[in-house]
């Protein structure tokens, strides 16, 4: 019985201990495994997130500067409010949301607008832009005095900022808003201008007490390297000025750019589009009388409706294009600027010599193509620098058909309008060109030779002409100079890179003389400027693939592209204008004058001293001397012992003003008003209409009005199409007007 | 006055016959107990250093008390172990009626942590009155199931016993004490059990056991329990209130990985994981040593069990031999809880883990039982090591 018991009880015994022995092993195990390697991955990310914050500390990016250090972009130092809204206690929230909102002061965030923030359930959430220093100062001063600091904060962050608002905007692109570099120099050289982002990384404690031992590690952010452009901030000022004169001027449709380049090593003193954009405000839409074209285009085609989404579409591509650096992401036709190249390369191949001359009946037939010259009429018997002169389109495809196809080809090779420049932003297009590996036809041919059919971006062309004229070398074109760090030093240099040479210095030479004589007799007359040996190439190429249905209006794209000095060439500048709204689309017209204006302005800047000829010196301009205070005797004489006469207005003694001020410029033989009263009502004088009037009719209604003209551009053969202060508006007599004055050139 | 004299005389040899030397105790049993006992310093001190610098002023706070009363626990054992345990049906009477008090006593005192009157406070002493009761039940069953073997098969007798374990259940459970509940239900079903109880009780017992569960749920302990549940299926659904223990705790296991960040290396521990030398200390060995780590104390847990029945199985009598059994399952199923619990397989009741939670009443209690067990294992055949 006893033992039968105690079987009994081993047997239960045991059949505990196995159950739990097997219950708890499975249901431990089942538990440890569920946790540590089902869901292990899952739990550790999540415990690390909550153990480590990890700060991101933005690094300053680096600068832009100009080729004289001038900064072009900077990054200035502002804060951003962010609060932790699920930290904060309800009951404050109210007074916190106006609060906030009166110290942002910015339009979007308005009490409620902040207030719907800090509902939010969030830990972290950001509130406004970033402000500056002094509003930032302010907060931090509520946020002390409230004692909010554990829910609101200021954290400091970099924002970019372009001094010099559209300037260059094209060629230094922007950035987005994690200052990440979008278009430009800001994206081809975002990686040397980012730095590196610093980190703290530092245990956290659910409460935010302190560790026994601390956790945090800190990565320093290093600052972006600055970058140093050949960009001469002045050229750029002086080009974009004339540029947008002139987009304005002639209503150009399809924007307009210009390059310069420093021809004897490829560096690019400036570089524009207009109409840009500020960078600075990216992305407000400068185009927007394209935008309105479009969306009214669009409703016409929809019985007046449009779509959110189509308009948006619109605004968007238009925002691209202002985006756009027509430089070096547009090709087009180059039109006759091209006959430099076939010019230079037949020189080079000796099919054409300085002494051969050409007869233009006003055509030339090519296989079964007949080729119209821009002179109807023919321009007869003449050398070759008539032809350049003349911009004749037979004798420059005969030229053409001389040299023959495979050595053009050739040299459309070597001057590099095949392939890409390599210059240093981004988006540049590739040209588009017949036939780069057979032979190109003999139609083929000739179309090319005068720049048409062909396409290729104005950096290439650029490009292409200052090897034709620096002697034949061709150097890849480029933008930055340098790449410092943040101390200033230098780290690294960006050398001129020789491509080839692709003429001889003789032909190159040669060529020059052909070019000035562009611009001192032929088409290019309106970029001459006194006392400098300019020349250049006129273009004007009728847009065929676009305005060919019937009805519709052709469109032209309208260029210059000049050179000086023209005995040792040191710049080029290419411009063209892309559809001018108006009447006789000539590039000589249209384009040579704000080319000379720019080569007035920059060559002196550069040290290229001017030699006045005789009768250059005559028209040359004289400063006014300063005379006030003087007596009227002493002022007279001395007015005019510089070459300028005089009227008095009053009895005094002694000159109390005078007009024009000191130190104006002036034509020789200007006239000075000298006011001896003080109490004299100064003179008034309206100021005459001067368009199209020739230089000395110009000079007449001037003096007849009682103003003094200054003339500017082309003044043989010209007529007055601009001048500085509006017809009608009454001004002191002796004010200076400012009359720009070209020829028109209506062949190419 | 002779018959007094002999008497007292009697009860005087007997009572010094307990101190006499008997066998030598079972050494395996013992390193078991030391070495769980050891390793679980070690963790403590590790777990606690964080908590105890932050909300004590010194890491060594936890270390410090828990080690003095280890080494006070680990004398009191050896002392224990010298001690017959059957002096304790001596003691029987004394001890379960001071443990109803303190059940009953307990229930007046003011709520402490939140709702829950556990904890009686005298003073010079901390403890909670369920503890003792484990043991009180443990050796009244014992007691009575040994003593009156034959009646074992008599329902009324049974009925009897559950009804005691009835009475323990109830006052613990009006503390609302789910887990200490639970823990003595089923302490008192296997020495029943064990001791012989009928199948058909057995199985009765599982009904009762399985609605007096459901009945506490649906009762006054609505809120309480369902909530447990709520965010044990969930503990998402209030990451920063309630189920944010569970959630710490699972993180903590899970960036253990196989291998664990090593010792000392926890990070949770720094006031992640709430309290993490009670209840939760596992999640932080899981943390430090990884799953081998834990592996091996669960096994160093099971071989505890195991030793713990083989010395039961030799015991000299039925009393030594359920007295053995009570007190290791008891330890055992208390680790098998907590890791549940740790590891979020089970809802959440407090209950802590058996030498590594902090708590030195608790600690030294649970050495003075393991001497028992030693005791035990001394006049046992068991083949010494």
């Amino acid at each position: 019985m006893a033992k039968q018991n105690k079987r009994k009880i081993w047997y239960r015994a045991l059949v505990v201990l196995l159950i739990f022995v097997v219950f708890g092993a499975v249901s431990t195990g089942y538990g440890l495994i569920n946790t540590i390697f089902v869901n292990g991955e899952k739990y550790s990310k999540l415990a690390e997130q909550q153990q480590l914050q990890d700060i991101v500390t933005k690094a300053k990016r680096g600068n832009i500067y100009d080729k004289n250090m001038n900064v072009l972009a900077t990054s200035a130092t502002v804060w951003q409010l962010f609060v932790a809204p699920s930290n904060m206690d309800e009951k404050v929230k109210d007074s916190v949301a106006e609060n906030i909102s009166n110290l942002l002061n910015q339009k979007k965030y308005t009490k409620e607008k902040v207030l719907e923030i800090l509902k939010k359930s969030t830990n972290y959430e950001t509130i406004g832009q970033p402000v500056e220093q002094e509003a930032a100062t302010k907060i931090r001063e509520y946020i002390t005095k409230e004692k909010l600091g554990s829910v609101i904060g200021l954290t400091e962050t970099n924002e970019r900022y372009y001094p010099n608002g559209n300037l260059a905007s094209t060629v230094l692109g922007f950035v987005g808003k994690d200052n990440q570099g979008l278009g430009g120099v800001e994206s081809q050289y975002d990686n040397v201008l980012t730095g590196t982002a610093g980190r703290v990384i530092a245990a956290k404690t659910p409460a935010g007490a302190e560790l026994p031992f601390s956790y945090e590690k800190v990565v320093d952010a290093k600052e972006g390297d600055s970058v140093v452009l050949t960009i001469d901030e002045y050229i750029q000022s002086v080009v974009e000025k004339h540029l947008q004169e002139n987009v304005e001027q002639n209503s150009v449709n399809n924007r307009a750019a210009c390059i310069v380049m420093d021809v004897n090593s490829g560096e690019i003193l400036a570089m524009a589009t207009k109409p840009d954009f500020d960078p600075n405000e990216p992305f407000k839409l400068t185009l927007k009388s394209r935008v309105k074209k479009e969306v009214k285009k669009k409703k016409e085609s929809n019985d007046g409706k449009i779509s959110k989404k189509e308009k948006a579409e619109i605004e968007s591509a238009a925002m691209q294009e202002q985006w756009r650096n027509k430089a070096v992401s547009d090709i087009y036709e180059p039109g006759s600027v091209f006959k430099i190249i076939t010019g230079s390369a037949a020189l080079e191949e000796k099919t054409l010599f300085d002494s051969d001359t050409f007869d233009c009946p006003g055509y030339i037939k090519i296989a079964d193509r007949t080729y119209k010259c821009a002179h109807r009429e023919g321009h007869g018997h003449q050398s070759l620098a008539q032809a350049f002169m003349n911009s004749c389109n037979p004798a420059f495809i005969t030229i053409g058909q001389r040299l023959g196809a495979k050595n053009f080809m050739k040299y459309r090779k070597s001057f590099g309008l095949e392939d890409k420049t390599g210059v240093d932003l981004p988006g540049e297009s590739s040209s588009s060109t017949h036939n780069t590996t057979g032979l190109m036809t003999n139609v083929e041919l000739a179309s090319e030779s005068f720049g048409q059919t062909l396409k290729i971006t104005p950096i290439q062309l650029i490009t292409a002409i200052s090897a034709a004229v620096n002697g034949g070398y061709l150097y890849q074109p480029h933008v930055v100079k340098q790449v410092q760090d943040s101390d200033g030093n230098v780290k690294q240099t960006v050398n001129s890179t020789l491509v080839r040479q692709v003429i001889s210095e003789d032909t190159s030479k040669a060529l020059c003389n052909y070019l000035e004589g562009v611009v001192s007799e032929g088409t290019g007359k309106n970029a001459y400027v006194p006392g400098y040996r300019i020349g250049g190439k006129t273009g004007t190429a009728e847009k065929t693939d676009i305005g060919t249905k019937e009805g519709e209006a052709k469109k032209y794209i309208c260029s210059f592209c000049g050179i000086a000095p023209a005995d040792n060439p040191q710049i080029a500048i290419l411009m063209l204008i892309d559809e001018p709204g108006v009447d006789s689309p000539y590039g000589g017209t249209l384009v040579a004058p704000s080319v000379g204006k720019m080569f007035e302005e920059i060559l002196p800047y550069l040290g290229v001293s001017a030699n006045y000829t005789d009768s250059e010196a005559k028209e040359l301009a004289v400063s006014t001397p300063s005379v006030v205070s003087k007596s009227v005797n002493d002022a007279k004489k001395e007015i005019k012992s510089k070459g300028l006469i005089c009227s008095v207005i009053g009895d005094g003694k002694t000159v109390t003003a005078q007009s024009p001020n000191g130190s104006s410029i002036i034509p020789s033989g200007g006239k000075v008003v000298l006011y001896t009263d003080s109490k004299a009502k100064k003179k008034k004088v309206k100021v005459p209409d001067f368009k199209g009037l020739t230089v000395s009719e110009a000079n007449d209604r001037a003096v007849e009005a009682g103003l003094n003209m200054y003339i500017n551009g082309n003044t043989s053969d010209s007529t007055a199409y601009a001048q500085s202060v509006p017809k009608g508006k009454k001004v002191d007599a002796g004010t200076v007007v400012t009359v720009s004055f070209r020829e028109i050139v209506t062949v190419e | 006055m002779a018959e007094k004299s002999e008497k007292r005389v009697n009860k005087k040899t007997s009572f010094r016959s307990y101190f006499k030397k008997t066998g030598k105790f079972d050494l395996t049993f013992f390193f078991l107990v030391a070495g769980l006992t050891v390793v679980g310093l070690i963790m403590l001190f590790s777990a606690s250093a964080p908590y105890a610098a932050s909300n004590r002023g010194s890491s060594y706070y936890f270390i410090l008390r828990q080690l003095g009363f280890a080494v006070f626990g680990f004398v009191l054992m050896m002392v224990v172990s010298r001690i017959d345990y059957h002096i304790w049906q001596k003691f029987l009477g004394v001890i379960v009626f001071v443990t109803l008090v303190m059940l009953v006593g307990v229930l007046f005192t003011p709520a402490q942590k939140g709702q829950f009157h556990r904890w009686l406070d005298l003073g010079f002493i901390q403890f909670q009155p369920s503890e003792i009761g484990k043991f009180a039940l443990i050796l009244l069953l014992s007691f009575l199931i040994a003593k009156n073997q034959k009646r074992m098969t008599n329902f009324k007798y049974q009925i009897f016993l559950l009804f005691i374990i009835g009475v323990f259940c109830g006052l613990v459970l009006a503390e609302n004490h789910l887990s200490a509940t639970i823990l003595l239900f089923t302490i008192g079903f296997v020495l029943m059990f064990v001791g012989g109880m009928s199948m058909k009780l057995v199985g009765g017992m599982a009904i009762l056991g399985a609605s007096g569960f459901v009945l506490a749920i649906i009762t006054g302990l609505i809120s309480y329990a369902s909530d447990r549940i709520k965010y044990w299926q969930d503990p998402w659904l209030d990451t920063r209130g309630k189920g944010f223990q569970t959630i710490q705790s699972l993180l903590a296991i899970g960036s253990g990985g196989l291998m664990g960040r090593g010792i000392g290396q926890s990070n949770q521990k720094y006031l992640w994981l709430p309290e993490p030398q009670n209840d939760f200390i596992f999640s932080v060995v899981c943390e430090e040593l990884g799953f081998i780590g834990a592996a091996l104390i669960i096994i160093g847990f099971g071989l505890l069990v195991w030793r713990g029945f083989v010395i039961a199985l030799k015991a000299p009598d039925k009393f030594g031999m359920l007295l053995s059994i009570g007190l290791v399952f008891q330890v055992g199923l208390q680790a098998v809880l907590n890791i549940l619990v740790v590891t979020n397989t089970i809802p959440n009741t407090g209950i802590s883990l058996p030498f590594f939670s902090y708590g030195g009443t608790s600690l030294v209690m649970l050495l003075v039982q393991m001497g028992i067990v030693l005791n035990i294992s001394r006049s046992s055949k068991v083949e010494k090591v």
